[in-house]
């Protein structure tokens, strides 16, 4: 039983932190190499890692080399109105800044982009890059603000609706049944009471009897 | 223009649910600090009447409109996000 337990708490751990680790932003510090538009396809169970629209059609990508030699391949899609809530609408501008920023090795600039989501080479799935903006160098590091903002926002939440929870228990459940436990107390004394009073009543008949008999 | 109407559509009416949640639980608070406000003054009166009116003060009282921020701030958020993303 310990097991299943400790088992059910992990996989909410994983799935709760895999779900925040795709949604919210992070940032990597790249170089950006090239721009292009691709005709994709969108199908089936990949298309959650993608934003919503025709599941053929063109999609923008951004080349970029991070400082260690490895490369990263981000898409460049609007978010709109749906999830996760970006609001992204401007990935026109984003193409037209990622082109601009542009560096070859030899005259490397760097840049940091915003992103949220995973590359995935076997799914071929990409982050979805959300801004760009330079950087002094490949050692850059930036305060995560938004993160920072938003996860003891979420724990404060989660604390709350425990709080209403245990609150609406205390205030609303516990007198219900306090109420029915003594309902049903009264019922028992009376059916105590009753059975008493036949025991009695018993007894009377039965020494009435044994009166006779004398 | 249809996924505009769904997310405000969608938000609202969570953030409705959520400004009902907030408001009975305050009001419970509320309702809970009085009772014991009452004992502590050595429950002189009748406690329900007592009780009352301190309801009826906390209702009269800004508190209650403040709870509108659950509104209010989301609001906010969103035109933050919006601008930082698509105008910064």
């Amino acid at each position: 039983m310990r097991y299943v337990k400790w088992t059910l708490i992990a996989l909410i751990v994983l799935i709760v932190g895999s779900f925040l680790h795709y949604t919210l932003p992070q940032h990597d510090i790249v170089r950006i190499v090239g721009t292009n538009t691709e005709r994709t396809i969108v199908a089936g169970n990949r298309s959650i890692f993608w934003s919503s629209g025709e599941s053929t059609r063109d999609v923008q990508f951004i080349q970029t080399v991070k400082a260690n030699g490895k490369t990263m391949e981000y898409r460049n899609e609007d978010t709109g109105w749906s999830w996760p809530p970006y609001f992204k609408f401007d990935t026109s501008s984003l193409y037209t800044e990622a082109s601009d920023a542009e560096s070859d090795k030899a005259n490397p600039e760097w840049y940091s982009i915003t992103h949220y989501g995973w590359r995935n080479e076997v799914l071929s799935i990409f982050p979805n890059a959300i801004a760009i903006k330079p950087v002094v160098g490949p050692d850059a590091t930036s305060f995560p603000w938004l993160n920072t903002i938003i996860l003891p926002f979420l724990a404060i939440v989660l604390l709350l609706i425990r709080r209403m929870w245990l609150q609406f228990r205390e205030r609303t459940i516990d007198p219900l049944v306090e109420d029915a436990g003594e309902a049903w107390d009264v019922v028992d004394d009376k059916a105590d009471a009753l059975k008493d009073g036949a025991r009695e009543k018993a007894r009377g008949i039965k020494g009435w009897f044994s009166s006779l008999r004398k | 223009m249809f996924g505009f109407l769904r997310f405000f559509v969608v938000g609202f009416v969570g953030l409705t649910v959520l400004f009902i949640l907030l408001t009975i639980y305050v009001r419970s608070l509320t309702r809970e600090r009085l009772e014991k406000e009452w004992v502590e003054e050595g429950s002189i009166g009748a406690r329900d009447d007592y009780v009352q009116k301190g309801m009826d003060d906390y209702a009269q009282s800004i508190r209650p409109k403040l709870l509108l921020g659950v509104y209010i701030l989301p609001m906010i958020t969103f035109c933050v996000i919006f601008y930082m993303t698509n105008f910064m």
